[in-house]
């Protein structure tokens, strides 16, 4: 009886393909969400300093960096996959592929971190601020000693926001050449109409999904109570 | 010493502030009384430089704020306390993690930071609650911890953004009497803008009432609490008082002495005029006196002699048919 089971295609296909895709997904998605957020808390940094309700009010720059921003932001990720192969091939050396996946993931992934992350530290009650201030703080220290801190329960829910976003995003990568649980999901479910594996990988993404939302809420009680 | 002179202050070409000139000396607490949106935060918070202004001078001690740079005016910010009135603490710190804050910025040593935040937690009375959470804590216990957080840095000025407005009468007076306490132990500057007539009664010596940007009333408390000018009566409401049917009233207005309410005894008794008292308010101020008006009723006929006898005993009485209380 167990043995039937283990023979059969569908645990070979699980085993072969699918565990494979699984990881292949996952480190797309770390890896683009890691460089994201290290690229998008720099620009949100900007954003917050030069914003007109920012520490250091800068319109024009600020205008400058939003209009990048939100013009990256516009592109659906599976167009701005294509539309930057060429700079992907440059980079990365190829544009199929995992490692080449994870550019434009980033690309795509860092203008929502930075407003997210914008509307998190703007939304820190500016009489904080004016304190922080009148106590003689530089911009980077309220940025750092008061923003972040009293911030991060509101950036942790955004990262969760955008974790399951991009994890979405991830998949569909796979339709334009990236592996992954998408691929898989295209290539069985879509041409070659097998069922079970296509919503087995829904059921495996369904989980995943779950358990990103699980940790960002669990991470948000730890830092909102303390 | 504050020294503002002929101070304009414009936001988008309207003025908000215009020829404000007020000196306030070493160790006085200060009010600014005025209603909602005349210009009284913007004007305190240009005291700390945290506002810039057009025209004018702010001189503090030696210090003119306009001849500081950026550096400078963070140094500068270091001699100023604040307090506000939604208390503005560190949600996600601690009592004493929010009270160690600024001389954080200011890169004091850690054992340092932290002897000297519990020895001003303890000053203020939550010697007890220094790992306790903001949220955990009561507005009048916040603004305990905002007071110790705004002495950390030992300033030599304390300005209080309607520090009391959010509290309760009995958390505002204790609150007040810590501020007073310090005002004296420290011999702390203190600038309190309020619109509240009873925390100024309370506590400061003098004040200045704001209108619409311009400064309508100066000086000591009493002097201009007392007056009948038109600000002050436009900021406590106007009430008006009226003589009832066949009777004239008279305005006696009781300051300083304490003999005066026994006076009016002594009038009652031996004038050989009857009056009736139809309304008295008199409460203590900051300096300790009892002070405020007294209404009589009395014929009209008898009421010129009855004042002259009240301004005999040195009481400022006078006598008419209806009054602005
Ligand atoms: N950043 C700003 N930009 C433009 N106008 C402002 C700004 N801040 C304040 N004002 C205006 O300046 C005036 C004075 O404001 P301010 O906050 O000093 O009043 P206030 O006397 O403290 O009032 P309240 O008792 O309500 O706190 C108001 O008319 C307000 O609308
Ligand atoms: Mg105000």
């Amino acid at each position: 009886m167990s043995s039937a089971l283990f023979e059969t295609a569908f645990f070979k296909n699980f085993n072969m393909i699918i565990i494979p895709a699984i990881f292949s997904t996952i480190r797309m998605l770390v890896f683009s969400m890691l460089f994201g957020f290290i690229i998008g808390t720099l620009v949100a940094i900007l954003l917050v300093m030069t914003s007109p309700y920012g520490l250091k009010p800068k319109p024009s720059v600020y205008k400058f960096i939003s209009f990048w921003v939100n013009m990256i932001r516009s592109f659906p990720v599976i167009i701005l996959i294509v539309a930057v192969s060429p700079l992907t091939r440059i980079l990365v050396g190829t544009s199929v592929g995992e490692k080449a996946a994870i550019f434009p993931l980033t690309l795509a992934a860092f203008p929502v971190i930075a407003r997210y992350m914008e509307a998190s530290l703007l939304e820190v009650d500016k009489n904080i601020v004016m304190a922080a201030r009148a106590f003689g703080a530089s911009d980077m220290q309220i940025m750092f000693k008061v923003l972040f801190p009293e911030a991060l329960p509101s950036i942790i829910s955004g990262m969760t926001t955008t974790v399951i976003l991009f994890l979405a995003s991830t998949a569909l990568a796979g339709a334009v050449g990236a592996g992954g649980l998408g691929a898989v999901a295209l290539t069985y479910g879509y041409q070659r109409f097998d069922d079970v594996m296509m919503y087995c990988i829904v059921a495996i993404l369904f989980v995943m999904v779950l358990i990103i939302q699980g940790l960002g809420e669990l991470l948000y009680k730890r830092v909102k109570t303390r | 010493m504050i020294e503002i002179k002929d101070l304009t202050k414009k936001y988008d070409n309207k003025a908000v502030l215009e020829n404000i000139n007020i000196k306030i000396p070493d160790g006085r607490i200060y009010g600014l009384a005025g209603q909602s949106g005349v210009g009284k935060s913007t004007l305190l918070r240009c005291i700390n430089g945290l506002e810039s202004f057009d025209s004018g001078s702010i001189c503090i001690d030696a210090t003119e704020l306009n001849s500081l740079n950026e550096a400078e005016m963070r140094e500068f910010r270091r001699s100023i306390g604040m307090i506000f009135q939604n208390f503005a603490l560190l949600e996600r710190k601690s009592v004493l993690e929010n009270v160690m804050l600024p001389m954080e910025f200011w890169k004091y040593d850690r054992a340092h930071m932290e002897k000297k935040a519990k020895a001003l937690l303890e000053r203020v009375g939550l010697g007890e609650k220094l790992n306790s959470m903001p949220s955990e804590l009561s507005g009048g216990q916040k603004q305990r911890v905002a007071i110790a957080r705004a002495l950390s840095l030992d300033p030599k000025i304390l300005l209080c953004d309607e520090a009391t407005s959010a509290l309760d009468p009995a958390i505002t007076l204790s609150i007040l009497e810590l501020i007073a306490d310090i005002n004296k132990e420290l011999n702390l500057t203190v600038v309190m803008v309020t619109h509240e007539m009873s925390v100024i009664k309370s506590v400061c010596d003098d004040m200045a009432i704001i209108e619409a940007g311009h400064i309508v009333a100066e000086g000591k408390v009493e002097d201009v609490l007392l007056s009948d000018a038109e600000p002050v009566r436009k900021l406590i409401g106007e009430r008006k008082i009226t003589a009832p049917v066949g009777k004239d009233l008279i305005k006696l207005v009781i300051r300083g002495k304490e003999e005066h309410p026994e006076a009016v005894c002594e009038l009652a008794r031996n004038s050989g005029i009857a009056f009736g008292i139809i309304s008295a308010e008199i409460e203590p101020f900051h300096s300790g006196e009892y002070m405020g008006h007294m209404y009589l009723t009395v014929d009209p006929e008898k009421a010129e002699t009855l004042a002259r006898k009240f301004i005999e005993y040195g009481i400022d009485a006078s006598s008419g048919k209806e009054f602005y209380l």
